[in-house]
């Protein structure tokens, strides 16, 4: 163990980065910005100002914010606001090329993601706290979810076949809410902060019962993506914490849920309500056996993400965003593919596969269980939504409508990734100095 | 705390199934990408096609009347008669708005795109410039002049709804004598702010709630299923699973066979019928007459008929029995039907282009036996001998009556997304002469008619009758 301390606390030493590296990492991504949403400002060869200050804006708001970060509150890390400026960035310049409202309302709701981090990070930092109202925010999840879900039924109706949306304009600002973005939240704070203080049965019994309601919910919603990222996320939850007997329970009790899943998604495939969805799945392997009905979508997508070769035909220039309704959100893959080509794609893949690397890593020194799982935890849920929106899409998975995190136009996805992402960086030991040398 | 971190390694197999998801994706790119992009299916390419813009080309109608031409110097040009450049608009089409249309696409006036494809560039697609060196010309199986007729039939008859089709054809050849569509425009000045359904070519891509002309199905059902000699006693309102089913007026048909039950369009009698035969039994025949199906004509898919009856309650199925509900069907289905029950039970594709390739070709979807199809025809008849020439002047001109025609009209109550009926309703007639050397089907299609004024006897047949004493008076018709 003493050991193992050291060596924290010489890499602890090695990673003193200077401000100049992350001065230059800033710069960087802000040339990449500045390029890649250029004919998106400086369309038809004239300056479009109002799109020009909004972009101007964000990244003048990403120097900022690392600024302020660095030299009045001391921090040295920003590996992951980096990855999720690279990630918004290019979602909102494929939002911007053809949908500029529907650009700034996204753009609020990256700066409101970025303000719900920081508000979770300082919550975070006191573990005392977390275990004090996690019974409360897991009731308040749920409310979250079943009001949700009566609200969206009642004001918004059956959208794509399922009830997950609530939508209300605001002088001319379409805001749609997800409930069960938001709850995806409380859904790892809960998991993770109640599997923390696992000592008695009573305790996994109650939070057992918490997932089985929240999946249950979603069920209900029809809203199978979300359910099938929750699942994911509560094997990785299970399996994180399980060691002796209790493995051998949550074992059983996953195979239950995984059951009651499957037992939702064969109701929703036989009975008459579902149609969209069911037809989603039926299609599942043989989209081009129906490319203008039931495997449009994919058909689309495939077609167009082939077209776009290894560097896109330019923002805005690509058709996938305007072939079906839903081009900038469950397609995005789609569309990044087309437009800013398969290198560029692919590097946005590659870095959700990083999160979740970044969280094994900093897990390991996390000072405290709670840290390290809801860490894991976090990263699996965005992985597994991005693998099921980006292979989805691809026919390579069922087809389910989920958002690319941090890229689909979509202001609660946007809040909840960024609230996600606290949990990464609560865990990594250079977030909470004090907190860590305490623990030491 | 140690297990936990020993465990989340683990992870790290989730990440490799990502990774290995991913690599996936990447070969299946690099494999597929130029079949992929190259699909017919993609949208830049079809965008990207070029209408007629060769040295010369032409469309002229079955008389070589020229509807359309373009030439290098001159560019596009259309009929010297507006209300020709009107009535065949969605035919011959325009710049581009008409997507079911000639210009848009037919292959032999459309020349496609060049691209080229490799793994780093992506599609890159050329458009076909202008003044290419060839020559097109399409000769077309309508005759202007009869489009011409039955636009102003349209207008003469729809109470000054001027919306609706009328679609007429060889049920022997399949050549379309006329097609017309309506709310249409003149392509020379194409309005800013079109009205709804201006785009559609009503007879091929629009669906309409069936309204009594579904009585034929229905009546075809019960003949298929041993029920050709059902009674009915109507009173003129009738209980349908519990709730009362009125015809036209409540008036009192009386005692009813299927024929007599055709003849005064009694509600009850195809309501209660419906009930009796089932909703496996009605499901069937609609999927045999094709009306779960669709065909292409010249290259051109039409539109899906709506047809639902698994979820609903027994009157509704009642409802279904009569027209109503929620079937919609496309007008050009209703025709191919009446080409089935005219032809011994074979429809042949209508086909709007001379000496095309798939000219005369069967609708494979439309299985009607050659003994019901003879039946059939014998009742629809009889709708005319019996009933429509003693309530319509236009059913007892001289000429009509010597054409034999057969036939049914409708009124259909138009059912909006909600289900619920508006103050509009469709006039129809489907129909057919039943003479060999005037192998001629019709459809005709009065849109959103105000209900007061709208009525298939009192509208629709006499449009239908002017459009076949045109066809009549034309002497096109090669049997």
């Amino acid at each position: 163990m003493n050991a193992d301390r050291k060596a924290q606390q010489s890499r602890l030493r090695r990673r003193k980065y200077h401000a100049v590296d992350r001065g230059l990492i800033l710069l960087i991504l802000t040339v990449f910005q500045a390029v890649i949403a250029m004919p998106v400002y400086y369309a038809d060869n004239t300056l479009q100002t109002r799109l020009a200050l909004e972009f101007g804006g964000f990244i003048l708001f990403e120097w900022l914010y690392v600024g302020i970060m660095h030299f009045l509150l001391k921090k040295k890390n920003f590996e992951l606001e980096f990855i999720a400026f690279f990630l918004s960035g290019i979602g909102l310049t494929l939002i911007a090329a053809s949908q500029p409202k529907k650009f700034e309302t996204q753009l609020i709701m990256t700066i409101g993601g970025i303000i719900v981090y920081d508000i979770l990070l300082w919550f975070l930092q006191d573990v005392k706290r977390v275990m004090a109202v996690r019974f409360l925010v897991g009731i308040a999840a749920l409310g979250v979810l079943g009001v949700g879900f009566l609200l969206a039924k009642k004001i918004t109706g059956n959208i794509n076949g399922a009830y997950n949306w609530i939508i209300v304009s605001i002088s001319g600002y379409r805001f749609s809410f997800q409930p069960s973005e938001f709850a995806k939240i409380a859904f790892v704070f809960v998991g993770a902060a109640s599997l923390d203080k696992l000592l008695t049965s009573k305790n996994i019994y109650l939070y057992v019962g918490f997932s089985m309601a929240s999946i249950g919910i979603l069920c209900v919603m029809r809203d199978l993506g979300a359910a099938m990222v929750y699942f994911m996320t509560f094997l990785v939850l299970a399996f994180l914490r399980s060691g002796d007997v209790r493995s051998f329970l949550f074992l059983g009790v996953s195979l239950a849920l995984g059951g009651g899943l499957g037992f939702a998604v064969m109701r929703v495939l036989s009975g008459n309500q579902g149609e969209k969805i069911t037809r989603r799945l039926k299609t599942y392997l043989h989209v081009w056996n129906d490319p203008l009905g039931k495997g449009y979508q994919q058909v689309q997508m495939l077609i167009n993400s082939a077209a776009g070769g290894l560097f896109g035909v330019g923002v805005g220039k690509g058709i996938g965003r305007g072939t079906t309704p839903e081009g900038l959100t469950d397609t995005m893959f789609g569309v990044i593919c087309e437009e800013l080509g398969w290198i560029i794609a692919f590097a946005v893949l590659a870095t959700y596969g990083f999160l979740l690397y970044y969280a094994v890593r900093v897990s390991r020194s996390a000072p405290s269980t709670f840290y390290s799982i809801s860490a894991c935890a976090a990263a699996t849920m965005l992985l597994a939504q991005a693998a099921l929106h980006v292979f989805g899409s691809a026919d390579l998975l069922p087809f389910t409508g989920v958002t690319l995190p941090f890229i689909s136009q979509g202001g609660s996805s946007m809040i909840c990734c960024w609230g996600l992402l606290a949990f990464l960086k609560a865990a990594d030991i250079r977030t909470y100095p004090k907190v860590f040398k305490q623990m030491v | 705390m140690r297990n936990t971190t020993k465990r989340a390694y683990v992870l790290f197999a989730l990440i490799a199934v990502f990774f290995i998801g991913f690599a996936i994706l990447a070969v299946r790119f690099g494999m597929n990408g130029e079949k992929w992009a190259t699909d017919v299916h993609n949208e830049l390419l079809a965008t990207t096609r070029v209408p007629s813009l060769y040295d010369k080309s032409t469309i002229t109608d079955r008389n070589g009347k020229m509807l359309f031409e373009s030439d290098k110097d001159k560019g596009h040009n259309w009929s010297a008669d507006p209300t020709i450049r009107k009535a065949t608009l969605h035919v011959v089409g325009d710049a581009g708005n008409i997507g079911s249309s000639i210009l848009k696409q037919s292959k032999e006036i459309i020349l496609e795109p060049t691209y080229t494809y490799d793994l780093v560039n992506g599609l890159q697609v050329t458009k076909v410039q202008e003044g290419d060196d060839v020559d097109r010309d399409i000769q077309l199986t309508i005759d202007a002049d009869v489009c011409k007729t039955a636009y102003q039939a349209v207008i003469s008859y729809s109470a000054g709804a001027n919306r609706g089709t009328i679609m007429a054809y060889n049920y022997k050849t399949g050549e379309v004598y006329c097609l017309t569509s309506l709310p249409s425009y003149d392509p020379k000045n194409p309005p800013k702010e079109p009205e709804s359904g201006t785009y559609y070519n009503k007879a091929l891509s629009s669906t309409f709630t069936p309204g009594s002309t579904f009585k034929i199905v229905t009546s075809i059902c019960a003949l298929e299923n041993g029920k050709a000699d059902y009674r009915f006693n109507c009173n003129g309102v009738v209980k349908v699973g519990g709730r009362d089913i009125e015809c036209y007026d409540k008036t009192k048909h009386g005692n009813l066979t299927i024929q007599t039950g055709l003849n005064q369009s009694c509600n009850g009698i195809f309501s209660q019928l419906a009930v009796e035969l089932g909703k496996e039994k009605i499901a069937k025949t609609v999927n045999q007459l094709g009306f779960t199906s669709t065909v292409y004509i010249n290259g051109v898919q039409t539109g899906k008929n709506k047809f639902e009856i698994d979820e609903a309650s027994v009157h509704e199925v009642g409802k279904i029995g009569m027209g109503q509900y929620r079937t919609e069907v496309t007008p050009c289905q209703m025709l191919m039907l009446m080409g089935a029950i005219a032809n011994n039970g074979k429809a042949v594709i209508p086909t709007l282009i001379m000496d095309d390739p798939t000219n005369g070709q069967i609708n494979e979807n439309i299985h009607l036996n050659a003994d019901t199809a003879a039946t059939m025809k014998t009742f629809l008849r009889s709708n005319f001998t019996d009933y429509y020439e003693s309530h319509s002047s236009a059913a007892r001109d001289s000429v009509i009556k010597s054409l034999e025609l057969c036939g049914k009209t409708g009124t259909a109550e138009h059912i909006d997304k909600e289900g619920n009926a508006n103050d509009k309703n469709h006039a129809w007639f489907v129909g057919f002469s039943q003479r060999e050397d005037f192998p001629v089907a019709i459809v005709v299609c009065l849109e959103d008619m105000p209900a007061t004024a709208a009525s298939g006897i009192g509208n629709a047949i006499p449009a239908a009758c002017e459009v076949l004493k045109a066809i009549w008076n034309a002497h096109i018709v090669q049997p």
